[in-house]
């Protein structure tokens, strides 16, 4: 996989945690940027995926103590640095936001496998990861699992064949989501 | 069971819905917790209705060749074949609807009587299904 120390070879899990840090570090990036345009982020020279990771989580961090410093006493609800920028969301608000399960349907394919543009997968992604709790199920899935607000278990997985994927393991009540399947366009 | 059926979600027809089940494995699996909860749901069946949904569903998965697994395998692959519900298809149809049924035949969890395709196996395990041999993959 593509990493900010080029390209390594990585066990599907690991890809999928690190694609996560990944995501939320350059979610920091981007609010702390809006606050300050010449705000950095720390470096790093490590060459494995572990580092990787670490680094990733300490950029976003960092960026979250840097928003907070800047929002301290300027109409700070508490809640997390990035919430107004990463809403926290169930999870049809997630997948279906007006009812209808968001992306498209590939042709020949089923209808519980849906493509969904960048910008949605990275919006799914931060809500949940931000706001839910990653899960340890002691399975063999090839990726991460996270518990959202309203108690969906979502997994996050590299496919060699489709990209960044998430699994709905648990709907969370709503039958609709089980087991849907969400790729991101374009990889 | 009524084949006039569309999905409330999506207006699939039943009977396309039920012949384009497999595509749900891609490089992955299908479960019967897909299939169940699809029929309750988006077709809103019950009691041998919702039965022969699921063995239709089955059936169209051993026809392609799919092949029941259970997520007990290691970073290579999560699949590991297995002979839990026989070998021949018709026997894996009816033992996995009547396992299901005997558990209370409602909507079953992740990973719960699970297929994929031959390509998302390790080469030496399914070389093991084929011959009728168990695959344990701590070993194998």
């Amino acid at each position: 996989m593509q990493t900010s120390r080029g390209l390594v070879e990585v066990p599907p899990a690991q890809a999928s945690i690190y694609a996560v840090a990944r995501m939320q570090a350059e979610a920091g990036i981007r609010v702390a940027r809006r606050l300050d345009p010449n705000w950095r982020p720390p470096t790093s020279l490590t060459s494995t995926i572990e580092g990787e990771i670490a680094h990733q989580r300490a950029v976003l961090r960092q960026a979250e103590q840097f928003v907070l410093s800047r929002r301290r006493g300027i109409g700070d609800n508490g809640g997390p640095p990035l919430e107004p920028d990463i809403p926290p969301r169930s999870l049809g608000e997630l997948v279906a936001p007006e009812g209808r399960i968001i992306g498209i349907r590939a042709k020949g394919a089923q209808d519980r496998i849906r493509t969904i543009s960048p910008e949605e997968m990275e919006r799914i992604v931060l809500s949940l990861t931000y706001h839910g709790r990653p899960l340890k199920l002691h399975d063999r899935y090839q990726g991460v699992w996270y518990e959202g607000v309203d108690r969906c278990v979502v997994g996050i997985r590299f496919s060699e064949s489709f990209g960044l994927t998430l699994d709905v393991r648990d709907p969370g009540g709503d039958r609709r989501f089980k087991e849907l399947k969400l790729h991101m366009k374009g990889q | 069971m009524r084949t006039d059926l569309t999905s409330r979600q999506t207006g699939t027809p039943i009977l396309d819905w039920i012949e384009q089940i497999h595509t749900n494995i891609e490089d992955y699996d299908v479960t019967l917790g897909l299939i169940t909860a699809a029929g309750i749901s988006d077709f809103g069946l019950s009691g041998d209705d919702l039965v022969e949904f699921a063995r239709r569903c089955l059936e169209k998965l051993m026809a392609v060749g799919a092949i029941p697994v259970l997520h007990e395998g290691n970073d290579y692959c999560p699949f590991v074949p297995t002979l839990r519900y026989g070998r021949k298809p018709e026997d894996i149809v009816e033992n996995i609807l009547a396992s299901w049924q005997a558990g209370g035949g409602g909507v079953t969890g992740w990973g719960e009587y699970s297929f994929t395709m031959p390509e998302n196996i390790l080469p030496e395990w399914l070389e093991r299904w084929e011959q009728g041999l168990p695959v344990d993959p701590e070993v194998h």
